[in-house]
């Protein structure tokens, strides 16, 4: 049942990008770079959480040693996540923290903030984006 | 200084309190006759999940059912350009390279007023409406009777000039004067003439709900007049009005193609 519908998520999802590229876009600029048929799910550890305009970004580190890899997880506006319940003090140097992106197409470590598991377990975005490849994680 | 002169300054002294007390209760009558529209509002469309983005599935939606953003009633001409820029526009998305322009950090009119995840705040006074943008832009809607500029005291610009006026507690809005070109970012192949004209009413549902009933007239581009509604609703989660800016964007076109730069 599960596996059914994450393939009808995921033939969804394809449609979606094929309209992508025919529609204009919104908001600061096109989405058109990241890919949302791969959602990608990173634990990771915060290295940093800039709540900065015109995108928010969290710099998670996956992995350890020398394989350590750091992505560069854009999000909404300042305005956009206090609204949604984000603050400044939401994440924290050395947090522990679950993200699903939609990566970048051009294979770079970054994406698009689909949703969000804080150390503390407090849940942003929707949990229905949930799935794809990991990267480290447990 | 003479006698009369002392006379002059004392019954000046003497009027002023009073006439500033006329004044001020004029001023205090002319409020509450007002709809309090004050607070912080967003367009009825910005359903952001908690990332602060909004999904791609309502993304799509709003593209197509926005009637600002959809296809202008244009007359042959303007259709035919319309038509050969959104071609160009695809053809450019298929290959994969990125469109300039579809970005940016300013909206102007009327793109503006239906901007997901952006809001907006009002404030209203006798003289008129003022709205201000996250983006640091703002609409000066005058209200205390003035005509619009003559023309040799008037040049287009990103909001054009609005005045209005009260029918009841409906904001009735005449813009002139925006500048030619695109609807906006959002659609880059939607330009309107200097010569449009947008006639607006705006009006409170209840609490927690504005309608903006816009008229588009261009008798340069259009064939009719160009109707729809926007509708607005108060933001929650705010407890105050948080501006946007481009200061540290940090995405860059290269090689045609949008990136995340690094931090």
């Amino acid at each position: 049942m599960t596996g059914r519908l994450r393939t009808g998520r995921r033939h969804a999802a394809l449609g979606i990008v094929g309209l992508m590229w025919a529609l204009p876009v919104l908001a600061h600029h096109s989405i058109a770079m990241f890919d949302w048929n791969k959602p990608t799910t990173l634990a990771g550890t915060v290295r940093q959480f800039q709540w900065t305009n015109p995108h928010c970004f969290v710099q998670v580190q996956v992995g350890g040693g020398q394989g350590t890899t750091e992505w560069s997880v854009e999000m909404g506006s300042p305005s956009a996540l206090y609204r949604a319940g984000w603050r400044p003090g939401t994440l924290k140097r050395g947090d522990k923290v679950t993200v699903i992106v939609a990566p970048t197409r051009d294979g770079t470590a970054g994406g698009l903030m689909m949703s969000a598991v804080t150390a503390d377990g407090r849940r942003f975005g929707s949990p229905a984006q949930a799935g794809g490849p990991s990267r480290g994680a447990p | 200084m003479n006698r009369r002169t002392y006379i002059t300054l004392a019954a000046l002294v003497c009027c002023l309190p009073v006439l500033a007390a006329q004044n001020s209760r004029q001023r205090v009558h002319a409020f509450a006759a007002l709809p309090d529209w004050t607070g912080i509002w967003e367009w009825n469309q910005s359903d952001m999940d908690g990332t602060g983005e909004i999904p791609v599935a309502k993304m799509l939606e709003i593209l197509r059912t926005t009637e600002l953003y959809g296809h202008p009633p244009y007359n042959a001409a303007w259709d035919a350009k319309y038509r050969a820029a959104s071609a160009a526009l695809a053809a450019q998305r298929a290959s994969g390279k990125a469109i300039a322009a579809e970005k940016d950090c300013m909206f102007g009119f009327p793109a503006q007023m239906a901007v997901i995840d952006d809001s907006f705040q009002l404030m209203v006074a006798p003289e008129q409406t003022v709205m201000l943008f996250e983006r640091h832009e703002q609409r000066n809607i005058y209200t205390d009777g003035r005509p619009h500029p003559s023309p040799d005291d008037l040049w287009p610009t990103p909001e054009g000039d609005s005045i209005g006026h009260w029918e009841g507690e409906t904001l009735v809005v005449d813009t002139i004067a925006r500048e030619a070109g695109p609807i906006g970012f959002l659609a880059t192949a939607s330009p309107l003439s200097k010569h449009a004209h947008f006639k607006e009413r705006i009006r409170m549902l209840n609490h927690d709900e504005l309608e903006d009933q816009l008229t588009i007239e261009d008798p340069q581009a259009l064939i009719r007049p160009w109707k729809m509604i926007i509708g607005y609703r108060r933001v929650t989660g705010l407890d105050r009005f948080i501006g946007f800016d481009c200061t540290h964007d940090r995405n860059p076109l290269v090689n045609g193609k949008w990136t995340i730069a690094p931090p």
